[in-house]
């Protein structure tokens, strides 16, 4: 059900996206006794394409940017973890290596990066020391994650490369069923009276200073 | 027409300054940078640039309104392209940048009704101390303009769903005591004083059914607040009363004021008079589609940009320098508390297996507490529940193992197998929005570099640190939420602990007594007021800013026409 979406993307960009969505949100296989089921996780429902859609619809587009990015803390951390000495040049050739790591490890890559725990100064592009945006990427990442997987957006179907302006839900979005959300509503029938209400108030109070 | 004002921003406050001026017969020309949604001259608000501008209420269409508010979270409200983010009606065209110093974000909307498009309408008055003690003006001064704004909006307190049920019942049990008041000095849990309608008095007859409901006059807790409220039978009717329908239409019925969207304010023209001195006397504006530029002329200018325009609309006009542009910015410091129910216990409480977070108002009740800020219940899509609840954090991930001893308190994020299991949950679910006394430092505040631009030039730069005391305000009400959330019965509690610069409220940059009189026109440019959430002296104490602004806006009004005409 996966959709490659855009061209453009390297392919070391998608598998570092796709291997970030799924450390947010993994398929998960529920084992009862009927039997077993699936919940898909943010790769199925192509999540990492509305990461790379949004990471390239910024004022300076970030996608390729942001996977540089993983792939030198990761290298970073796996030296680190082997005892090697820490690189001090720019690193390049190892395209998508972020994405090789076990999920534990790239939790671990973006704990490192949110807590700036890597040379600054040899980081890609924009992120050559820029704290600030590092972490704004990270949030971006956890919250952007997390909202394309509970909304709507898997609905889009083969609306999703669209412009936003002419995307309409193609299928039902998967994610609502996980969580119980009908989708919007005209109503519900769920009227209680006010216990207060401000004529009531007029009646019964004045300011007093 | 012959210009009297112009108003840059045409959200919460702009619209009212608007609509009251053009009640005296003023001639208002009414700027907005963002789209249109609901009027017949932008059909396609984001796909085609449309006509220059709009005058009569006649041009107000219901079902181009329903159809471009569709209710969908991630259509609505994604951050980077939705229909109500922070940039130009093109949602090809990229966002409009902001540089955070420290990492952050502001959640704001472009559009005809501003960020009001998507507020939760909580129409609370400020803190009877945060008034008095600090500001130019007293609460008794303010009263007036309060009343005059609640009963124009309207706003009524709101109706019970299930989560504010549970919200009182957890209050109640926690010791905590109804406050019945608009006016608050007091601790205690209420009603929301809310700008929605009254939920439409047919709303249990099942002669009609929901869809026809929607065509009514009324709420219908359907819960979109957040997403854009579609729900009433004109555009003038709609149940949640963001201001692009209710004081614009009241504005367009004045026949006085035309609005014109797409129009970025990127410089204020001023001039030295022999006699007034350096006095405001037009704007620069610059077509979002087209590019082309303009400069409109009028007797007054009324900013309107909000918190972070506003100063940076100064800042690159040349204006008079004076170190309290832009500083003093204050958020509420707002953090978020979530409380995971069990079926057995909801069923004693409030007599159902679910909660139904996305039902009603999306937040109906709230907690006061003067001294330190106030609590809000929080019930919303599980789009922007899930990313507000569990994927914000600066204590990181959540270390709790789901399976361990400690399994009944979470902090930080929440990813993976835990992230899952607590969105099956989600119907069983609420939050609380932590909303805090926010202390003013000078330290804190909006600037501009003057390399790193746009095309309406440097763009804003903002900077926030909250001081201790702010942080142990938060606490605070962080164990109050947690407190109440377990008398209401939770099984588990997750506390977010949000980053300190996730802006929604924000406030204090352009600050009475500092940059603006009491009438909120500038000390040192005559004829430039201001009319948005900058101007407030203060975090209000902790309560929602909107009605504040809207009944000073609608007070500064009186002051101009007093004054200038």
């Amino acid at each position: 059900m996966t959709q490659a979406s855009k061209s453009s993307w390297t392919y070391s960009a998608q598998l570092n996206f796709m291997a970030v969505v799924d450390t947010i949100c993994p398929s998960t296989v529920y084992i009862h006794e009927a039997g077993w089921s699936i919940q898909y996780g943010g790769i199925d429902l192509d999540i990492w394409g509305y990461l790379l859609m949004e990471f390239d619809s910024l004022p300076d587009p970030l996608s390729e940017e942001t996977s540089q990015l993983f792939d030198a803390a990761a290298l970073h951390y796996c030296s680190k973890q082997e005892g090697l000495s820490v690189i001090s040049q720019p690193i390049t050739g190892f395209n998508g290596f972020f994405s090789t790591l076990s999920r534990e490890d790239r939790l671990m890559v973006l704990a490192l990066l949110e807590n700036l725990q890597i040379p600054l100064e040899n980081l890609p592009g924009q992120y050559q020391n820029n704290p600030a945006l590092i972490r704004n990427m990270i949030n971006s990442i956890y919250q952007l994650t997390i909202f394309g997987y509970y909304s709507e957006w898997y609905g889009y179907g083969a609306a999703r490369t669209l412009s936003p302006e002419s995307r309409h839900l193609c299928t039902y979005p998967i994610s609502w069923g996980y969580t119980g959300y009908p989708g919007p509503s005209f109503g519900y029938r769920v009227y209680k009276k006010p216990a207060l209400t401000i004529k009531l108030l007029q009646n019964h109070s004045k300011y007093e200073n | 027409m012959k210009t009297d004002v112009i108003v840059i921003g045409a959200g919460g406050g702009g619209a009212v300054v608007a609509k009251e001026l053009g009640e005296l017969g003023l001639k208002v020309l009414l700027l907005e940078a963002g789209p249109w949604y609901g009027n017949r001259k932008w059909p396609h608000p984001n796909a085609e640039q449309g006509e220059t501008g709009s005058t009569s209420p006649e041009d107000l269409d219901i079902h181009l309104f329903k159809a471009n508010y569709n209710k969908l979270e991630a259509n609505m409200n994604d951050l980077i392209s939705g229909k109500l983010r922070w940039g130009p009606a093109n949602r090809e065209q990229p966002l409009w940048s902001r540089i955070f110093q420290q990492s952050g974000f502001a959640w704001q909307n472009s559009g005809v009704g501003g960020t009001t498009q998507h507020y939760l309408a909580n129409s609370p008055r400020s803190f009877q101390t945060a008034i008095n003690q600090e500001w130019p003006l007293t609460y008794r001064d303010l009263i007036p303009y309060f009343e005059k704004v609640e009963s124009e909006l309207p706003v009524e307190f709101a109706p019970s769903t299930a989560k504010e049920e549970l919200f009182y019942y957890g209050a109640k049990k926690a010791g905590w005591s109804l406050l019945p008041a608009l006016d608050v000095s007091t601790p205690g849990y209420r009603p929301q004083p809310n700008a929605i309608l009254p939920p439409n008095a047919q709303l249990t007859n099942l002669d009609y059914s929901v869809e026809q409901l929607s065509w009514m006059e009324g709420c219908t807790l359907s819960g979109h607040c957040v997403n854009g409220c579609p729900h009433g039978p004109a555009v003038d009717k709609i149940a949640k009363r963001s201001t692009n329908v209710s004081y614009i239409p009241l504005a367009m019925k004045t026949g006085n004021v035309e609005i014109r969207p797409n129009l970025f304010t990127y410089k204020v023209i001023s001039e030295n008079d022999p006699k007034e001195g350096i006095r405001a006397i037009g704007v620069k504006v610059r077509n979002t589609w087209s590019g082309e530029r303009e400069d409109l002329y009028a007797n007054c200018i009324i900013m309107a940009a909000g918190s972070i325009e506003s100063p940076r609309l100064w800042l690159n006009s040349a204006l008079p320098y004076n170190n309290w542009i832009g500083r003093g910015l204050v958020n509420h410091n707002m953090d978020m508390v979530t409380g995971i129910f069990n079926r057995k216990e909801l069923i004693h409480t409030i007599g159902k297996t679910d909660i139904n977070p996305y039902t009603g108002h999306n937040s109906g009740a709230r907690f006061d507490y003067p001294g330190l800020g106030s609590i809000q219940v929080n019930g919303a899509s599980p789009g922007i529940m899930a990313a507000f609840s569990y994927a914000l954090s600066k204590s990181g991930n959540s270390s709790s193992d789901f399976n361990g001893e400690n399994d009944s308190f979470l902090k930080g994020r929440v990813i993976g197998k835990d992230l899952i299991e607590l969105m099956a949950d989600y119907t069983r679910s609420f939050n609380i929005l932590i909303v805090t006394d926010d202390d003013v430092q000078y330290r804190n505040g909006v600037s501009v570099f003057p390399g790193i631009q746009d095309n309406h030039g440097p763009i804003p730069s903002i900077s926030y640190t909250p001081t201790k005391q702010t942080l142990s305000k938060r606490r605070k009400l962080v164990n109050i939420a947690t407190d109440i959330l377990l008398h209401a019965g939770a099984r588990k509690i997750i506390h977010a602990d949000w980053p300190d610069r996730l802006m929604i409220h924000i406030m204090s940059t352009m600050k009475m007594g500092y940059v603006v009189d009491r009438n909120c026109e500038s000390f040192q440019v005559k004829r430039l007021f201001i009319t948005d959430n900058s101007v407030l002296s203060n975090g209000l104490g902790g309560a929602n800013p909107t009605l504040t602004t809207q009944a000073l806006a609608s007070r500064t009004a009186e002051r101009i026409y007093q004054k200038y005409f």
